[in-house]
């Protein structure tokens, strides 16, 4: 269902755009302008022709290339007689414009520019149907809105801005999801820099069931792509940010005290939380009841003494601070800007007439954000906790930066027999890494690969690979942890390291 | 259940991937009583029951260990028993995310074979969805069910012994996605139209041949399918060595005299780190075929 309020993807022949469904909203896309008005209400999947900035939805088989049938195919056709002198149409662009502005439809449009052109007959079936495509492409105004999923994401931002998502190539994340066994029920790790992209992923194979803790840089977690997922907010619940910036203190107790101004409050919660997590992870109902806490409705009425609920509360809203830098800095996708008062984030304090943010200065004080602040960091102390226990289920990283350092922190946080994957858009750096596993140990069939993908136009009688391919989707590091020995004498099923070969050709 | 699942220790009646090296993991199932003999002597179950997954296992007395893992769908496809040719982790990881699967998805799935794929989509799908299998040999029907049963995935899985592509799915508006892994999969594409929900789905045919695809493809664009792709999908494997190259002996500048005399090699090497692609690596394996149900416009 095309919802209000959801984000969904507009398709317009290959391209895609990710946009939030509001009503009288006016979208550019490819050329054309349009509300969406029209579509709320009807199946994701529709596909709609715009006419006069309206929507109106079409069939599927409207304006899809006639792709020729086995018996269609004509062999005898050849470009013999076909002229290449740039005067086989006799419609000018003035006519064109003409027709346009007569509110002549696409499909006349394109009847006219066949009628018109010397060389159309003349063509092969194939050749025709090419034409046909490339005038469909410049004429016809159709529009299919999806669901954004996993795979229409990956794709768009592969064709549109692939240095955002680090070039990671949706078979490459789909590597990713499976050799590190994301599944519903488990606690799982991840470092992402690809815009929210790989933690959406992780999130929606793991449905809100589990604990997902998120390494972040810089000053809050972001979560850009994750949003365009529409998950419900109960999700958020299982998610718990951690500042990369602390991940060496991590296994250090003294330097935790020294460099966090643990004050007694935070020690406290952090106890309460502990044994509040592991009600969560461990026992489904439980998790029920916290999903049933963070519904919109409920959130309303619901007391504000409620630690559950504050913290859905705090997570939401920084999804929504987050989104709204996210517009600051990416211009190709629409994000949130307006839609602060809408969330039940500002519910706590309200009255519900302050629907905008106040200036800086009284907001800095304000007390709800003040508690926000507070309610992340104890979120952060949740996720030290769990991190610290040493018992999550798997590790995936793709981010900019140098993955060693990473997985050597995180490694240790992993239960032993539980997988890792680290995605690098070069190679170099996991040859490093790979090397400095294979000295410290704790890790099996580590295996450093890369996929290769090719696309195929499959037609009746022209069958062939597709001309252009992707020349690297980017490289995996992937691997088992295991019990580390404590001692380091024999060893008879794999040798640390592998002795230094001669190499000659 | 400890596929969907993952437990912290080892206990009798679970499956366990016993790891010797990274060419040789065996499958084992624990029982208590019964060894299992390997190239490092003979191994106790009951040295495994009890322990934590990954731990170093003893064996042949401690004169060797083995590591005993927590399975996962990607250890089972690497060790299941082959009943039929298997799909492998890199193609099972696409077919996942190109049919959109993820907790709670119904999927439906033709043929059954070694349960390779069922195993990896019942783990991605799982608490809240279910995976419909047929196969239409009975022996290997059973088989997977008793497979799935002893894996406790059961309420998971449905296996049906049936030849779809003679008598069809039997089921309507249900899937979220159908996997088709037939000899004659365009046989089979009717009755997958019938079982896609209404609201629309995603199918998926793996076929090793071109003759196939291309018989598939016709019959999806003729019964409506749309967003009709073709992709091969290959896994490299990277060696990691540290490799020296000698350093060539160019004489010296002032003299032209060898520098040194006997072998005519430098003792200099120049070292570094390098992924070495394999020699010979699978070339093909079959060519995947994915397209998408819309919903019908309901007509007014």
């Amino acid at each position: 269902m095309i919802a209000e309020g959801e984000q969904v993807l507009i398709q317009k022949a290959n391209v895609f755009r990710l946009v939030k469904v509001e009503r009288r909203k006016k979208i550019f896309t490819e050329k054309l302008q349009f509300f969406l008005d029209n579509a709320i209400g009807l199946p994701l999947g529709s596909k709609f022709e715009v006419r006069n900035k309206q929507l109106f939805q079409v069939p599927h088989d409207s304006g899809v290339d006639q792709v020729p049938s086995e018996a269609e195919v004509d062999t005898d056709k050849n470009n013999e007689k076909i002229q290449d002198d740039n005067r086989s149409q006799k419609l000018t662009k003035e006519d064109l414009k003409e027709m346009a502005k007569q509110g002549a439809k696409g499909e006349e449009i394109i009847e006219q520019l066949v009628q018109n052109n010397a060389n159309f007959k003349e063509k092969t079936s194939f050749s025709q149907a090419k034409y046909l495509r490339k005038k469909g492409k410049k004429y016809l105004n159709y529009i299919t809105i999806l669901r954004p999923t996993l795979r229409l994401l990956c794709n768009m931002y592969m064709a549109k801005s692939p240095s955002k998502i680090c070039h990671l190539r949706v078979d490459t994340l789909s590597q990713m999801l499976t050799v590190g066994n994301i599944h519903a029920h488990s606690k799982v790790i991840v470092v992402d820099s690809c815009q929210g992209l790989v933690l959406g992923a992780v999130m929606e194979r793991m449905a809100g069931l589990g604990t997902l803790v998120q390494v972040y840089h810089g000053d809050f977690p972001f979560r850009h792509v994750y949003d365009a997922f529409n998950f419900p907010a109960s999700f958020d619940e299982t998610m718990l940010p951690f500042p990369m910036n602390q991940l060496n203190c991590l296994h250090s107790p003294q330097s935790i005290k020294d460099g966090l101004q643990h004050d007694e409050s935070a020690v406290t919660s952090n106890g309460e939380e502990s044994t509040g997590l592991d009600v969560m992870k461990d026992t489904e109902p439980n998790v029920e009841d916290q999903k049933v806490e963070v519904t919109p409705e409920d959130s309303i009425s619901a007391p504000r003494t409620d630690l559950s609920f504050a913290e859905g509360v705090s997570d939401s809203k920084e999804k929504n601070e987050s989104s709204t830098t996210a517009k600051a800095s990416s211009s190709d996708t629409e994000v949130n800007m307006k839609g602060e008062g809408d969330l039940p984030t500002e519910a706590p304090n309200a009255d519900g007439s302050t629907r905008k943010r106040p200036p800086w200065k009284e907001y800095k004080k304000d007390p709800a954000r003040l508690e926000r602040q507070r309610e992340r960091k104890e979120r952060i102390e949740q996720a030290r906790t769990v991190l610290q226990q040493g018992n999550m289920d798997g590790l995936l990283i793709a981010c900019k930066f140098h993955p060693s350092p990473l997985v050597e922190a995180l490694l240790p946080c992993l239960a032993p027999s539980r997988t890792f994957a680290v995605y690098c858009q070069h190679r170099e750096p996991l040859v490093d890494c790979y090397t400095r596993l294979r000295g410290r140990g704790g890790v099996l069939n580590l295996q450093l690969t890369e996929t290769w993908l090719r696309n195929f136009q499959i037609l009746p009688g022209r069958s062939r690979p597709d001309m252009q391919m992707s020349g690297t989707g980017g490289y995996l590091l992937s691997g088992i942890t295991v019990a580390m020995e404590t001692d380091t004498t024999s060893s008879t099923t794999e040798p640390p390291t592998k002795k230094v070969k001669m190499e000659t050709d | 259940m400890s596929f969907v699942r993952y437990k912290e220790t080892a206990e009798e009646g679970d499956v366990v991937i016993i790891y010797l090296t990274h060419e040789s993991m065996f499958p084992l199932t624990l029982e208590a009583g019964r060894i299992f003999q390997t190239r490092f002597g003979a191994l106790r179950h009951s040295d495994i029951i009890g322990t934590r997954f990954g731990s170093k296992v003893l064996c042949g007395g401690g004169r060797g260990y083995v590591y005993a893992l927590h399975p996962t769908p990607e250890l089972w496809t690497l060790t299941l028993p082959h009943r039929t040719q298997i799909v492998y982790t890199t193609d099972i990881s696409m077919l996942t995310l190109q049919l959109d699967l993820k907790p709670g998805s119904v999927v439906v799935e033709s043929g059954t074979g070694s349960g390779s794929v069922s195993h990896a989509v019942i783990r991605t799908i799982a608490p809240t969805g279910h995976l419909y299998t047929f196969e239409f040999h009975q022996q290997r029907a059973e088989k997977a069910r008793e497979e799935f049963s002893d894996h406790g995935l059961s309420s998971l899985v449905t296996v049906t012994h049936r030849n779809v592509c003679t008598d069809g799915f039997g089921l309507s508006d249900v899937a979220d996605a159908v996997f088709l892994d037939l000899p004659s999969p365009w046989e089979a594409v009717a009755s997958a139209k019938l079982a896609l929900k209404k609201a629309g789905g995603r199918l998926c045919s793996f076929s090793p041949c071109v003759e196939q695809i291309q018989r598939t493809c016709d019959k999806l664009r003729s019964h409506g399918f749309c967003d009709i792709t073709t992709i091969e999908c290959l896994l490299r494997t990277f060696d990691v060595r540290s490799i020296a190259l000698p350093e060539p002996d160019l004489g010296r500048p002032d003299t032209c005299a060898q520098t040194q005399q006997e072998g005519g090699e430098s003792a200099e090497n120049f070292t570094f780190k390098s992924a070495v692609p394999p020699k010979d690596m699978p070339g093909h394996t079959g060519f995947l075929t994915f397209a998408t149900l819309y919903p019908q416009m309901e007509t007014s």
